[in-house]
């Protein structure tokens, strides 16, 4: 985030959001979560 | 600082694969698929029954996102907002009604029946701030510095070059604008080998 240019970056949420869906996944096996993340452009040139 | 790997994969194959995947979703949301969908993803997610009261249910029904791009805080009236991977368009038509008649809502998506599914429910509620276009989000079909507010939701994992992607909505957005991402993070390393298999990404 910070090589794109942002900054503030901050991950605000994360939960299993796979678990129980109809297909089995590759989800479980890396430990994946759904997770929301903020950030902003710079006010200033970055 | 160290350059972000880009993992070996063929763009061109994965994104195919990815279109028939949400193609599927768009046509058959009840399939079942390696994701939850709809209206009870919707719930697990946290989004508020008022924000889906009215929605045509052709755009709530094949929602397939991985986190909520609202719960960083609403949109305010006014603003220019750019939905990358909009899908069906259930986030699109919630922001639209966010920002109003006064807003923008820009929706873009690689996969023609989802983008059909959102313009079709734009189009339903007179909600005239929204448009949907064809595109990428390496590439966005958006001009610069344009938007207030960038949201996603459960798209930038699908993209192999992260960095391309973050940098092409730093330019889309305004100084001083946000962006509010709903994606997925591992917390188990993933093996350089399968991220070059393809039914990784989709499934």
């Amino acid at each position: 985030m910070v090589a794109a240019g942002f900054e503030g970056f901050e991950v605000t949420w994360r939960a299993d959001v796979f678990t129980g869906a109809p297909q089995q996944s590759s989800a479980a096996q890396f430990g994946t979560l759904g997770i929301n993340f903020h950030a902003r452009r710079p006010e200033v040139r970055s | 600082m160290e350059p972000v790997a880009i993992p070996e994969v063929d763009l061109e194959t994965l994104r195919c694969e990815i279109r028939k995947e949400y193609a599927e979703v768009a046509r058959q949301p009840g399939k079942g698929f390696h994701f939850h969908t709809g209206r009870p993803l919707a719930r697990l997610l946290g989004y508020e029954d008022a924000w889906l009261d009215g929605l045509p249910e052709g755009s709530i029904e094949s929602f397939a996102g991985t986190g909520n791009p609202f719960a960083m805080g609403a949109l305010r009236p006014g603003e220019r907002v750019v939905d990358v991977g909009c899908g069906a368009g259930l986030d699109t038509l919630i922001a639209a009604r966010m920002v109003g008649a006064a807003g923008r809502v820009l929706g873009v998506d690689m996969t023609e029946e989802m983008r059909t599914k959102a313009q079709a429910s734009a189009a339903r509620l007179g909600l005239h701030q929204v448009e949907v276009r064809a595109g990428h989000a390496e590439s966005l079909p958006v001009e610069e510095g344009w938007a207030d507010v960038v949201i996603s939701n459960g798209v930038v994992n699908l993209c192999p070059d992260k960095l391309t992607v973050f940098r092409e909505m730093h330019r889309v957005l305004r100084r001083g604008g946000r962006l509010q991402i709903g994606d997925i993070a591992v917390q188990k390393p993933v093996p350089e080998a399968s991220k070059r298999k393809i039914d990784l990404w989709t499934g």
